[in-house]
C-alpha cells in the first residue's frame, strides 16, 4: 500500500529536481542582469535596476557602467545568420537528395564529412585557415565569417534533411513518375511539399546553430565582426551583469526552436538520422 | 518492398550515374577546400614548426606539459558521453513511454538548452556553481552543507555539470525522434504479454534506435573534446582541458607548433569514434535493408 | 534671374556635398582589453574627441581580453604589411606590452611618432623606454598604467600582509581564503608568479631589466617553483583574473591578487564590497602600461597622433584616467595632479602612495625569462 502514495511523490521531487537543474542556472544569470549592487555577504543584490538592459538596447550611453549598444552586433549576427542559412540549404538540400533517394557509392563517406567539421576540434583548424582566408582578403569580412558558419552548419543541414527524404515512401514519386512526371516534376510537386517540415527542422536547426557559433568567428571573425556570442565573449571578461543580459538575448532563438519544434517537428524529421 | 526498392533503384539511378555526384558536388567541394586543407595543414605544421626538419620535438614537448590534461580530457569526454547517453536515453524513454502532462512539461523544457552556445552555459556556471554562488547557497540554506566548506565545482564536477546540462537534453532529442517512429504496436504487443517497462526499455526500444545512439554518442564525444569555452570559464589550472592549453600556447607564446600537436592529439580521440561510425554504417549498406 | 540663382544654389549645395561632407574622418581605433576598453571608447573618448573635434569620427574595434586582444591586432597588422598596400585600415591601436616585442621582432609595423606629441614631455614611466627588453621609446605612449596589487577584506585580514613572507605565513594559517588564478586564466595571477620568482631569487635587476639572459638561471628554479606548489596546496585556484574579484566578490576568498584597474571597475559596478582595500607587499608586483601605437603606413597618421595626444593630455588623463575609472595615470602624475579634484587624487593613492608605487611597482620580467617563468611554472608547479 506505501508504495501507491509514494510513488506520485517520488514522482513530482524527480520532475522538482529536473526543472531546478534547467532553471537554476538561468535564473543566476537573470538575476545578474538587473543587479546594480550586489557583493557578499548579501545573498541577493541589494539593488537593482534596469540600466544594463538600457545600455543594451542603446538606450542609454552610461559611462559608468561598462556596457555597449548590442545593436551592430545583433544586425551582423542576424546578416550572417540569415545568408548562411539560405546557402547552406542551397548545398544541402540537393545532397541529402543525392543521398536519400539515389543510389550513389560511399554514402557513408559522404555523411561522415559533412560530420567532420563538428567531429573534430575546430580550433587548431581555423587557427591554419587564418592565414589562407587573410590572403583571400576573407579574414575579418562578413563573407568570411558565412563560410565558416556555412562549413560548421552543413552537418545539420544534410544529415537532418536526409533523414527527411528518406521519410518520403518511394512508392508515391514512383506513382508519380508512372503517370508521366519527370524526375524534376516529381522532385517539386511530390517530394519538395512532403519534405517541408523536416526541411524546416532543418532549416531551423542551421539557423541557430549559426546563430550562436563561437569557435569559427573567433578566429577569422574578429575584429572586424563581432555577432552576438563575440560581444558575450568580450563581456565574459568582467561584466558580470552585461554578459548576463547578452546571455538572456541569446537565449531567444533557443526559446523560438523549442516552440517551433513543438508545432512543427515530426519524428519522422529525425527518425533515421545517421542512417 | 525490397524488389519495389531496387526497382525503383534502377530506375532512377540507372537515368544518369553523374545526377548524385552533380547534386553533391557543391556541399563536397566547400568541405574539401575550407576543411581538409587546414586539417593536413594543422597535421604537417605540428611536425615542421619550430625546426627545420621534420621533427617529432612538439610532440614531446607536448605530451611532457601536458600529459595530464590529454588524460583529464579522455576521462572528462568519455564520462560526460556515458552520462550523457545514459540520462539522455532516461529521459527520452521517458517522454515516449509515459503520456502525461508532466512528460510532456519536461520534454519541451529540456529543449531549452539545446541551442544555448557553451560562452553562455560558462557563464551561468560560473555564478551558479561557485563556491558562494546560488547552488551552494541554496543547499546551505536546507542545511545539506555548511557554506564555510561548500562543494567545489570548479574542476571536473562543474564541466560535467555544465557539459550534461546541454549534452542530455541533445541526445534525448535525437533519441526520441527515433523512438516515437517506433511502432505503438510493438509495446502493446510487449506490454499485453505482461513485459516490465524496465524490459521494454532494455530488450524492446533501445535495440532498435541504435544508430541514433550511436550518433547522439559520437556527437556529445566529440563536442566535449572540443570545446574550449567552457573549461576556460570553470577551470583554467591543472588538470585542464586540452582546448585551453592550445588557446594557452597561441595567445602567451604564440607556439603554433605545440598548438597544432595537441590539435592532433584531439583529431586522435576524436577519430575512433568517426571510424566505429563509418564501419557501422558502411556495414549497414552492405548488409542492410 | 530666380531660376538662375536656384541653379546657382544648387550647384553650390552640390559642391557642398561633395567636397564638404566627405571630409569627416573616419578614425579607425583598435583597442584589445576587456569590453570596459570598448565602452570607455565609445561612450567617453569617442563622443570627447569629437565635440573637440567635430571633422572626426571614432570607429572603434575591439579584439577582446588579454594577450589574445594585443595578438589580434598584431595579426591584422602583419596582414596589411604583407599585403603590400600603400596605406592601411588600422589608424591607432591600443596594445599589451607583449604586443612591442612581437612588433619588432617582425619589424617595419610601427611608427615612431611619440616625441612629436605635445604631451610627450609629461612622459616619466620607464615603460615608454622599455616593455619587457624591447627598446620602445618613441612608438608608444602609455595610455593608463595598470598594477597588480593584494586585495584584502580588512574584516577578515586586519593586519594585511607587508611581505611575500608574511603572505606566506597567513596563507598557511587560513587554508584556502588567499585565491590567484595561476597562470593560464590571465595577467593577475602570472604577476604573482613574477613576484615569487623576483622575491624568491633577488635577481630582479638581472630578469627585469639589465638582462643578460642565463639559460643556466632557468634550472635553479626548480626549488622555487616546488615551494610555490607546496604553497598552491593552500590556495583558491580561481578562472582568470575574474575569477580572483569574483571570488572576492562572493566572499569566497579574503585576499587575492588583482590589477588595480579591474579592481575599480568592480567597485564602480556594485561589484566589489567598498571596504574592501588593496596592498602591495615586498618586494612588489609587477604592472604594465597600456600602449597607443600608430602603424607604420596608417591612412588618417595626422589625426591620429591628435588623438593620442588628445588622450594623454593632463586633463583628459585627469578627467577621465583618473576621476571617472581610479586608474593610475599614463603620464606622470604630478603633471594631473591640477586637473584631479582633492578627493579622487587622494582616493586614487589611498591604499598605495606615489613613492610606495615607484619602488615596489615592478615590471614584468625581459621576454625570454618570461617565457621561462611560464613555462617552468607549468613543469614544477603543476607537473612533476
Amino acid at each position: 500500500m506505501g508504495i501507491r502514495w509514494q510513488k506520485p511523490i517520488f514522482k513530482a521531487l524527480a520532475i522538482g529536481l529536473f526543472v531546478f537543474i534547467v532553471v537554476g542556472p538561468l535564473s543566476s544569470v537573470v538575476l545578474w542582469s538587473v543587479a546594480i549592487k550586489w557583493y557578499w555577504p548579501h545573498v541577493l543584490p541589494q539593488e537593482i535596476g534596469l540600466a544594463y538592459w538600457k545600455q543594451a538596447l542603446g538606450l542609454q550611453r552610461d559611462w559608468a557602467i561598462a556596457a555597449v549598444s548590442i545593436w551592430d552586433a545583433f544586425k551582423n549576427s542576424m546578416i550572417v545568420s540569415i545568408v548562411a542559412t539560405v546557402i547552406t540549404m542551397a548545398l544541402a538540400i540537393p545532397a541529402a537528395y543525392a543521398l536519400a533517394k539515389l543510389r550513389l557509392p560511399l554514402k557513408a563517406v559522404f555523411l561522415l564529412l559533412f560530420l567532420m567539421p563538428k567531429v573534430f576540434p575546430q580550433q587548431p583548424i581555423f587557427v591554419n585557415l587564418l592565414p589562407v582566408f587573410t590572403r583571400w582578403g576573407l579574414a575579418g569580412t562578413l563573407p568570411g565569417v558565412m563560410l565558416i558558419h556555412i562549413l560548421v552548419c552543413l552537418l545539420f543541414g544534410t544529415w537532418i534533411s536526409t533523414s527527411a527524404f528518406k521519410a518520403i515512401p518511394e512508392s508515391l514519386e514512383e506513382a508519380a513518375r508512372s503517370v508521366g512526371a519527370t524526375r524534376w516534376q516529381a522532385f517539386w510537386r511530390i517530394l519538395m511539399p512532403l519534405a517541408a517540415p523536416g526541411l524546416l527542422v532543418s532549416t531551423v536547426f542551421v539557423f541557430v546553430t549559426s546563430l550562436t557559433e563561437f569557435t569559427g568567428t573567433f578566429f577569422l571573425g574578429l575584429p572586424f565582426v563581432t555577432t552576438l556570442p563575440m560581444l558575450l565573449y568580450s563581456a565574459s571578461g568582467y561584466n558580470m551583469q552585461f554578459a548576463s543580459v547578452l546571455a538572456l538575448v541569446l537565449l531567444v532563438p533557443s526559446l523560438l526552436f523549442m516552440v517551433l519544434t513543438e508545432r512543427i517537428f515530426r519524428p519522422e524529421h529525425l527518425g533515421s538520422l545517421g542512417r | 518492398m525490397r524488389s519495389g526498392r531496387s526497382e525503383v533503384k534502377r530506375r532512377w539511378g540507372g537515368a544518369s550515374k553523374l545526377l548524385p555526384l552533380l547534386l553533391l558536388f557543391p556541399a563536397v567541394s566547400f568541405v574539401l577546400v575550407l576543411y581538409l586543407y587546414p586539417l593536413f595543414s594543422s597535421v604537417i605544421r605540428s611536425f615542421t614548426l619550430g625546426a627545420q626538419s621534420p621533427t617529432f620535438a612538439n610532440y614531446l614537448k607536448a605530451w611532457a606539459l601536458y600529459k595530464k590534461d590529454i588524460l583529464f580530457t579522455v576521462e572528462v569526454a568519455l564520462l560526460g558521453t556515458f552520462l550523457s547517453i545514459v540520462l539522455g536515453l532516461a529521459l527520452a524513454c521517458y517522454a515516449r513511454i509515459s503520456r502525461s502532462r508532466a512528460a510532456r512539461f519536461v520534454n519541451s523544457l529540456s529543449r531549452l538548452t539545446i541551442f544555448l552556445p557553451y560562452v553562455i552555459v560558462g557563464q551561468m556556471m560560473r555564478s551558479f556553481l561557485a563556491p558562494h554562488g546560488f547552488l551552494n547557497v541554496i543547499l546551505a540554506n536546507m542545511k545539506v552543507i555548511d557554506l564555510n566548506s561548500p562543494i567545489q565545482f570548479f574542476n571536473i564536477r562543474g564541466l560535467l555539470l555544465g557539459f550534461l546540462w546541454k549534452e542530455v537534453p541533445f541526445v534525448s532529442f535525437i533519441v526520441l525522434s527515433s523512438l516515437q517512429v517506433v511502432d505503438e504496436r510493438y509495446l502493446e504487443a510487449a506490454r499485453s504479454v505482461g513485459a516490465k517497462t524496465r524490459h521494454i526499455v532494455l530488450s524492446i526500444l533501445i535495440p532498435m534506435i541504435k544508430p541514433a545512439i550511436i550518433v547522439g554518442g559520437v556527437l556529445t564525444f566529440c563536442t566535449i573534446v572540443s570545446t574550449f569555452t567552457l573549461p576556460y570559464m570553470l577551470v583554467t589550472e591543472s588538470p585542464t582541458m586540452v582546448t585551453v592549453d592550445i588557446a594557452h600556447r597561441v595567445t602567451y607564446f604564440r607556439d603554433y607548433g605545440v598548438a597544432n600537436a595537441l590539435g592532433v592529439f584531439l583529431y586522435l580521440l576524436a577519430a575512433p569514434m568517426a571510424i566505429y561510425y563509418l564501419r557501422r554504417m558502411v556495414g549497414e549498406e552492405i548488409y542492410g535493408y | 534671374m530666380k531660376r538662375c540663382a536656384g541653379i546657382v544654389g544648387l550647384v553650390l549645395f552640390a559642391a557642398w556635398v561633395a567636397l564638404g561632407v566627405p571630409e569627416k574622418v573616419t578614425l579607425l581605433y583598435m583597442t584589445a582589453g576587456d569590453i570596459n576598453m570598448l565602452a570607455l571608447a565609445q561612450n567617453v573618448l569617442g563622443p570627447m574627441f569629437s565635440a573637440r573635434y567635430p571633422e572626426v569620427e571614432l570607429r572603434t574595434v575591439h579584439t577582446g581580453p588579454g594577450d589574445a586582444g594585443s595578438q589580434l591586432i598584431f595579426e591584422k597588422l602583419r596582414a596589411e604589411k604583407l599585403s603590400g598596400k600603400e596605406t592601411w585600415d588600422v589608424d591607432v591601436a591600443m596594445v599589451h606590452q607583449v604586443f612591442m616585442s612581437w612588433a619588432a621582432a617582425e619589424g617595419d609595423l610601427l611608427l615612431q611618432y611619440a616625441q612629436d606629441l605635445e604631451t610627450w614631455q609629461y612622459v616619466t614611466s620607464p615603460h615608454a623606454k622599455y616593455a619587457l627588453g624591447t627598446l620602445v621609446e618613441g612608438y608608444v605612449m602609455p595610455m593608463f598604467h595598470s598594477q597588480i596589487a593584494i586585495a584584502y577584506n580588512p574584516k577578515y585580514v586586519p593586519e594585511p600582509p607587508k611581505s611575500y613572507e608574511e603572505l606566506v605565513e597567513w596563507v598557511k594559517a587560513h587554508p584556502g581564503k588567499f585565491g590567484y588564478n595561476g597562470i593560464k586564466g590571465g595577467m593577475s595571477g602570472v604577476g604573482f608568479v613574477v613576484g615569487w620568482v623576483y622575491w624568491k631569487t633577488g635577481k630582479y635587476e638581472q630578469y627585469a631589466i639589465t638582462g643578460p639572459y642565463n639559460e643556466q638561471e632557468i634550472a635553479s628554479w626548480e626549488p622555487i617553483f616546488k615551494e610555490l606548489k607546496e604553497f598552491n596546496k593552500y590556495v583558491t585556484i580561481t578562472a582568470g583574473n575574474v575569477g580572483t574579484l569574483d571570488a572576492l566578490n562572493r566572499g569566497e576568498i579574503w585576499m587575492g591578487p588583482v590589477w588595480v584597474d579591474m579592481f575599480y571597475t568592480f567597485m564602480l559596478t556594485g561589484k566589489m564590497d567598498p571596504n574592501i582595500r588593496l596592498v602591495l607587499p615586498a618586494p612588489g608586483l609587477p604592472g604594465q602600461p597600456m600602449y597607443f601605437v600608430i602603424p607604420k603606413k596608417a591612412k588618417n597618421i595626422e589625426w591620429a597622433k591628435k588623438f593620442v595626444e588628445f588622450v594623454t593630455s593632463p586633463e583628459i588623463q585627469a578627467k577621465v584616467i583618473v576621476e571617472m575609472y581610479n586608474w593610475y595615470p599614463g603620464i606622470d602624475g604630478s603633471y594631473v595632479k591640477d586637473y584631479v579634484s582633492p578627493g579622487a587624487y587622494a582616493r586614487l593613492y589611498r591604499d598605495i602612495a606615489p613613492e610606495e608605487l615607484r619602488t615596489k611597482g615592478l615590471a614584468f620580467a625581459l621576454a625570454k625569462y618570461h617565457t621561462a617563468i611560464l613555462e617552468a611554472y607549468e613543469k614544477w608547479a603543476i607537473g612533476g
